[in-house]
């Protein structure tokens, strides 16, 4: 009792000492910084010499905190000193902090630059160009000697300006508090990142050096990179390892508060949102994972969750994550908004030789993101999940789900046709005409399938990996006629039809009208962006956003000639998010993420739908399927738990199915995994017997498609599927956990539960019991 | 070094590029590496994985502290795991000196540090059947022996001197026991082989040495140096071993850093099984890193005798099946820091468990990566190992189901094939095989069809034979009886065209080549449209000798066969040889024109017009056991081809044998030239031109 008395009374006058030097330290800018840390750290030694290792943190609440304005469920307190604020959620009574929870700080486990990382409003990189315009310095706002001006209080928020004097740099901030979410904001206006050195000062910089008079500093050409705006907002420690930190990898995961990490201990999560850019060829780093398709984060804590949603500028940022032990005591996840981008800048033609450099212009754009915080008392990812669901519907326009009867479709995926190496010349190596495609669809329908969801692949003229010059279809295949005569067809069993457009991202043919060195995406050193595939020697080149759009907007009236539902993009329309640098289409990462949406819209007035291939999320507004969503993660070992976020937030508003089963890794675990995150089967097949997709140029991963060989695996997975998912179609997912290894429970609106056992032996409990590698159904 | 870098992130980025739009339309979220397979042509292809990661193991390891309190002590630079039959999984610890003990589950079971004889940096661990605990204690040099629960013994120091050689370094890295007891230890740096001790500890032998690798230059130096100078050189020893496994039948396998037999099987003698094969060679990702050199560093033989390897360095892991042919490999590209399961970063040790899952020790991340079968990955395995012991029939199911997963899978048609074969259904047995690529099997069905073909027509090739010879007696007995013409002389008027006389000199030239070629340019029977058509003719035979040649004699899948290459390769040589004679006739006394050189080299060329269509027909009605017909045809062919030019440059040059001889030789002495020329020009101007333009680029900005 005494030891614990003693401890809490020396945390106490070690903080309120940190406090006062914090306080000086922002009055009295730099010099006084140093000296600051200094003092700190004496009083650190102090402290260790008296008691035991642990001193109190430096982020104690000390009365600094005003209220200032509070809405329906929140109210806020801010400390206009730092900026940083508190929110109170007046329905539970969750209190979020903008600053690491001190519960469990240790002291000696956060060194050097995170001591102060942890306790400033901002983290920052810049860049120096007159030092080296390929490395940025990471620092943040207390090391820097910032202050804090022009503090505002508005209606429901505050605003404040941050600056940094020594940099030249002005940040100027945004809270604002609404409903039940908070948003910040980092304003384009009023952002300045250059400091002005008047010019009499660099002559007399000239002239000093032959009077040898101390010379003035130096204009480093500092200029901003990015900003982590409240990077620890919610940040715990694992002390008590009753939290996890939710990041947007596949389908969501989840990296648990954990004391001890085997491995080494580097573990972070830095994702851009919506993938690289190819237009700045050399990104930070390659990274193997998964880009990341929604902009969203969160971290759970003890009872209470938070759900971070980028609002403005997602094109722009990235999602960070790092556990306890990487670089701090602290779990935190945020976003990083960037600014500035990293570069290769060729010195010759062949781009082989070249230096890296970041954008010289600043990218200004707002950039806000929301902060929900999560309503019910003990909540967790499903909840989180049905929050970003109600984002989706009131403030990004997507539409709830329809029920179309109570059946599941069936995705049936034709391959149409590619093009064959041959002996002498290249030729059309046709795969599923337009005829066998009718004696598929006939032969499946004929064994009870009769709900169903036709998508042709490869239908272009001339094969899948020809790319340009869709119309008219080739004859071989059947023609336009062939075409509309099974459109026809299929519409007459009530089957939607839709062709595969994400071809249109490409071009290597010259048709259209496609002119490599007019029409080419090109990055920033204004270079045509183009590849060779494996094992061919054709130049592909990417088309620039604004030259797709031109060819899709001729050849949707071509594709409305013939009944077609829709359109199904992907890849450069809806996946891949890409900055053009070509002056006739110059499109920026915003602009080329508004020129994909027209593509979608127009497609969907012209056509009545369109579906996306693992599309970004800025497309759900238009899709009603999507293809290929994540279901598996990108196998970082830090994630501890992989969830279905991203199925929990969209089922019942969109429909989607994970990779064709028939070509996937694990046909098992495919088919179980989509049973338990409500997903649609899909398969793709050929007329045409497997091994002739060998012959072709780019089917080499289609593995087995002949579809007399997954005639009854499509059957059976359609009733399977129909039996667990057949009548919730249109219901929201509710809640979602697992019961025990390898078996997860997903729950429904009205109550249907479906339990799902990956384990190789039976699961019985609660009287529930499921087969091995099978699942059940539980009807309230 | 940054520009390095960056040059390398750009390849790397390229690389992304090109896998992410290779396959459009996959939003491929599979496991974190590429597994591939070689083909029946050897070409790397792409397969599902056939192993998928599952977790990992040993990373969460908590040992009492005496105080009842739980402690986390990860492992701390690890070198050996090993699985016992009971699939428990022992780790040699070696930072810590210690060894951990998980079960079958991967639970920490129990920390083994043998206070009273304490170890120092344990490298190797092996566990026998009845429990015994074998430990290379390489900073103790010794290995000891623990009973099951963790107490000592025996211990093998350095076996007696006088036994071993001295200069034996005898430091246990690793270490084997066999069901009699025997130990084989591998030693730091020991050339001399695996060091086999007898149960007491006695030295028996070295056992399982590699052989020294001597390259040419060294060969050279022996010849020439003096003995000083030899002795002054570094001595050439033979690579050491780098680790050990043995399998249920006593077979010992070890991995050595060599460039030949990275693997041996090796049996009881010491003797390795699998001379021929090499492991772990060619492969290649796409993505590969160059700079970074395969280091081998463990295998694991599972109970099926399938062997599974790691490389240390470069991020493979390879499997191959027991008689050492490649089942598949898989790689990733190189990650960007941060720790991903089922890629290794360090991988120092590997062990297969009695469920064939695979554990690899890591001592970078310090711990053991855990990935189990696929369901493609087991029907493989058990379709391999059935077909191994001959049990064709069963095996057929097994490679049935992996054709349906992985249609591309061609050594599953081998399997098939085999098993079709063996049910004497030969027409299949010869389809699969072709989809496998299998010349051999491909021509034995063959045969058997041939032969069943042959014995169900027997009776009609009697009839036919004996109604032939009848009608050939009728017809000689009308012939000489009434002097009949059965054919009557044709004598068209075009056929006394010039043309036609051109190209029918052709046989003259066949018959009488010396004369027949000077006739090409004294009598005029040669031009230069018919040395075309002849030339084309050529070209047109020998694309179709490629493309109708059966399977059995040029086992190549179509589309590989490129026709453009054959024309282009055949044109340019031909042109090179007709400019280099004409220039070298021209310096060295001959007197053909031009013209001459050109036509002659056509007319030559008629042999291979003759005899291209006969040998691709015959090609497609022998087996390989009539190989040698074919393989005559073709060389009379050549040699023939061959003595016409040399015929044609006597005869047109008017040179002696002696100086003909001397003339082909400088021809191909000038086309080596006038090729590295073109080479060398070519790549000069292509260079200034970069030059030229960088300038102006470097200008312009």
């Amino acid at each position: 009792m005494r030891a614990f008395g003693s401890r809490r009374m020396l945390k106490i006058a070690a903080a309120s000492l940190v406090a006062i030097l914090m306080l000086t330290s922002l009055v009295f800018a730099e010099p006084l910084a140093n000296k600051s840390t200094e003092d700190s750290k004496n009083t650190e030694q102090i402290a260790e010499g008296v008691a035991t290792a642990k001193i109190a943190s430096p982020f104690l609440n000390d009365g600094k905190f005003k209220p200032v304005v509070e809405s329906k469920y929140l109210s806020l307190q801010v400390n206009a000193d730092t900026g940083h604020f508190i929110v109170t959620d007046k329905r539970n009574g969750n209190v979020w902090k903008s600053f690491p929870d001190e519960d469990g700080y240790i002291d000696a486990e956060n060194q050097g630059a995170w001591k102060s990382n942890l306790e400033s409003p901002f983290m920052f990189n810049y860049v120096e160009f007159n030092v080296r315009r390929d490395l940025t310095k990471e620092s943040n706002f207390k090391d820097q000697g910032g202050v804090v001006t022009g503090f505002e209080v508005m209606d429901n928020g505050y605003r404040l300006t941050y600056e940094l004097p020594n940099l030249g740099f002005f940040i100027p901030v945004e809270v604002r508090l609404y409903d039940d979410y908070v948003e910040t904001k980092i304003l384009k206006d009023g952002l300045i990142d250059e400091k002005v050195f008047p010019k009499e000062e660099e002559k007399s910089e000239e002239e000093g050096k032959a009077e040898k008079k101390p010379a003035p500093p130096k204009d480093n050409k500092a200029r901003l990179v990015s900003v982590r705006l409240f990077p620890f907002l919610g940040a715990q420690t694992s002390d008590r390892e009753d939290g996890y930190l939710l990041i947007p990898d596949g389908p969501g995961t989840l990296i648990d508060f954990k004391k001890h990490r085997g491995g080494d201990n580097n573990n972070f999560y830095s994702e851009s949102v919506y993938g690289n850019d190819w237009a700045f060829s050399v990104n930070n780093s390659i990274s193997n994972r998964n880009p990341v398709k929604m902009p969203v984060f969160g971290i759970k804590s003890g009872e209470q969750a938070i759900l971070g949603v980028i609002q403005e500028g997602a094109e722009y940022a990235s999602i960070l994550a790092a556990p306890s032990g990487t670089f701090s005591q602290y779990n935190w996840t945020t976003a990083e908004q960037n600014f500035r981008f990293k570069y290769y800048v060729y010195t010759n033609t062949k781009k082989t030789t070249g230096y890296v450099s970041y954008t010289k212009d600043l990218t200004a754009t707002d950039r806000s993101i929301r902060y929900y915080l999560i309503d019910k008392k003990n909540s967790d990812y499903a909840q989180m999940a049905a929050r970003y669901r109600q984002y989706l519907i009131e403030d990004a326009g997507v539409q709830p789900l329809k029920a179309e009867g109570d059946k599941v479709p069936l995705q049936l995926n034709l391959f149409g046709a590619d093009t064959e190496k041959g002996f002498l010349w290249d030729s059309y190596l046709p795969l599923t005409t337009t005829s066998q495609a009718r004696e598929i669809v006939q032969e499946i329908s004929s064994l009870g399938v009769d709900k169903m969801s036709i998508t042709y692949w490869g239908w272009q003229r001339k094969g899948n990996s020809q790319y340009g010059g869709s119309f008219p279809l080739a004859s071989k295949f059947g023609g336009n006629d062939g075409m509309k005569q099974f459109v026809d067809f299929a519409h007459s069993k009530g089957y939607p039809v839709y062709l595969d457009g994400s071809s249109y991202t490409y071009n290597n043919t010259g048709k259209d009208g496609f002119r490599r060195s007019r029409d080419g995406l090109r990055d920033i050193g204004s270079a045509i962006i183009d590849f060779t595939s494996w094992g061919s020697n054709d130049k592909t080149t990417f088309a620039s956003p604004g030259f797709m759009e031109k060819v899709i907007s001729k050849d949707l009236n071509k594709a409305k000639a013939l009944n077609v539902d829709g359109f199904i993009f992907g890849q450069g329309i809806g996946a891949f998010l890409n900055s053009d640098f070509n002056d006739n289409y110059s499109a920026s990462r915003s602009q080329a993420e508004q020129i994909q949406e027209q593509i979608f819209q127009k497609t969907k007035d012209t056509l009545g739908s369109v579906q996306v291939a693992s599309g970004n999320f800025y497309t759900l507004p238009y899709v009603n399927h999507i293809h290929g969503l994540y279901d598996d993660y990108s196998y970082d070992m830090f994630v501890d738990r992989i969830i279905p976020f991203a199925q929990i937030a969209l089922h019942g508003i969109v429909t989607y199915s994970a990779d064709f089963a028939n070509v996937s890794g694990d046909y098992q675990q495919n088919f179980l995994r989509g049973i338990e995150y409500g997903a649609v089967p899909s398969f793709v097949v050929t007329y045409a017997k497997s091994q002739e997709l060998l012959k072709s140029k780019s089917l080499r991963n289609l593995y087995s498609t002949y579809y007399k060989d997954w005639l009854q695996e499509m059957v059976s997975q359609y009733q399977r599927y129909n039996e667990a998912l057949g009548d919730v179609q249109d219901q929201f997912i509710t809640d979602h956990r697992m019961l025990a290894e390898g078996v997860y429970e997903t729950t429904y609106a009205a109550g249907k539960r479906v339990i799902v056992n990956y384990n190789s032996f039976p699961y019985v409990n609660d009287g529930i019991a499921v087969k091995a590698t099978d699942f059940t159904v539980i009807k309230d | 070094m940054i520009k390095n870098q960056s040059k390398w992130m750009i390849c790397l980025w390229l690389v992304c590029l090109i896998s992410l739009t290779a396959y459009p339309m996959i939003a491929s979220a599979d496991v974190p590496y590429t597994t591939f397979t070689k083909d029946s042509y050897n070409r790397i292809i792409r397969t599902q994985p056939a192993y998928a990661p599952t977790g990992v193991a040993a990373s969460d390891i908590y040992i009492d502290n005496g105080e009842g309190e739980k402690v986390f002590s990860p492992l701390k630079s690890p070198h050996d795991l090993f699985i016992d039959h009971n699939d428990h999984i022992y780790i040699a610890d070696t930072g810590n000196n210690r060894i951990v003990h998980l079960n079958a589950e991967s639970e920490f079971v129990r920390e083994i540090k043998l206070p009273e004889s304490p170890f120092n940096n344990p490298q190797g661990v092996f566990v026998t059947d009845n429990g015994d605990i074998y430990v290379a204690d390489t900073g103790n040099k010794r290995v000891v022996k623990l009973d099951t629960t963790g107490k000592l013994q025996q211990e093998f120091k350095r076996p007696d001197a006088k036994l071993a050689d001295v200069s034996l370094v005898y430091e246990p890295t690793n270490i084997v026991v066999d069901r009699r007891g025997f130990l084989y230890v591998v030693s730091t740096g020991s050339y001399q082989g695996i060091v086999e001790l007898e149960p007491s500890g006695d030295f028996y032998g070295f056992y399982g040495t590699n052989a020294t690798e001597v390259t040419l230059m060294d060969r050279i130096r022996r010849q020439f140096y003096t003995k000083e100078q030899l002795s002054r050189q570094v001595r050439l020893l033979p690579t050491t071993i780098r680790n050990i496994d043995i399998d249920d039948q006593g077979f010992v396998y070890t991995v050595s850093g060599s460039s030949k037999e990275q693997v041996k099987k090796l049996n009881i003698r010491g003797e390795n099984v699998w001379k021929d094969k090499s492991f772990s060679v060619g492969f290649y990702s796409g993505d590969d890193d160059k700079s970074k050199e395969q280091q081998l560093s463990d295998l694991s033989v599972d109970r099926d005798g399938n062997i599974t390897l790691i490389d240390k360095n470069r991020n493979y892991v390879s499997q191959y099946d027991a008689s050492g042919n490649l089942q598949f490999f898989w790689t990733a590209p190189p990650s960007s820091g941060t720790a991903t399961l089922g890629i290794n970063r360090s991988p120092v040790a590997i062990a297969t468990n009695s469920k064939k899952e695979l554990f690899i020790l890591d001592d970078s991340l310090n711990l053991v990566q855990v990935l189990k079968p696929t369901e493609f990955g087991s029907a493989i395995h058990q379709a391999y190992s059935l077909t191994q012991q001959g049990k064709y029939q069963e095996s057929e199911q097994y490679w049935n189901k992996v054709v349906k997963l992985n249609a591309f899978f061609s050594p599953a048609y081998n399997g098939m094939a085999q098993a079709a074969y063996n049910r004497e259904d030969y027409e299949r047995a010869r389809e699969l095989y072709k989809l496998s690529g299998n010349a051999q099997g491909y021509s034995d069905s063959f045969w058997q069809l041939r032969l069943q073909w042959f014995q169900q027509n027997f009776s009609h090739f009697a009839n036919l034979a004996v109604g032939l010879l009848i009608a050939y007696l009728i017809v000689s007995i009308i012939k000489s009886r009434y002097k009949l013409k059965l054919i009557p002389k044709l004598k068209w008027k075009w056929l006394q065209q010039s043309l036609i006389t051109q190209l029918k000199h052709s046989f003259t030239i066949l018959k009488h080549p010396i004369d027949g070629f000077s006739d090409l340019r004294f009598l005029n029977k040669g031009g230069y449209l018919s040395a075309f058509i002849l030339l084309a003719g050529t070209v047109l035979m020998l694309l179709l000798k490629t493309y109708y040649t059966g399977f059995s004699f040029n086992p190549v899948p179509v589309a590989d066969m490129s026709g453009s290459y054959i024309i282009i390769g055949f044109l340019v040589t031909w042109l090179s040889w007709v400019v280099c004679n004409y220039l070298i006739g021209s310096i060295y006394q001959g007197e053909a024109r031009f013209k001459d050189v050109i036509v002659g080299g056509a007319y030559a060329l008629f042999p291979v017009i003759l005899l291209g269509i006969p040998l691709a027909l015959i090609s497609n009605v022998l087996s390989l056991n009539e190989a040698s017909i074919y393989h005559a045809v073709e060389l009379v062919m050549l040699i023939w081809c061959g003595l016409m030019f040399f015929w044609k440059i006597q005869s047109l040059q008017n040179y002696s044998v002696g100086e003909t001889i001397v003339n082909i030789l400088l021809t191909l002495f000038a086309m080596i030239i006038m090729w590295v020329l073109i080479f060398l020009v070519f790549g000069l101007v292509s260079q200034f031109v970069n030059f030229i333009r960088t300038i102006i680029q470097e200008v312009s900005m």
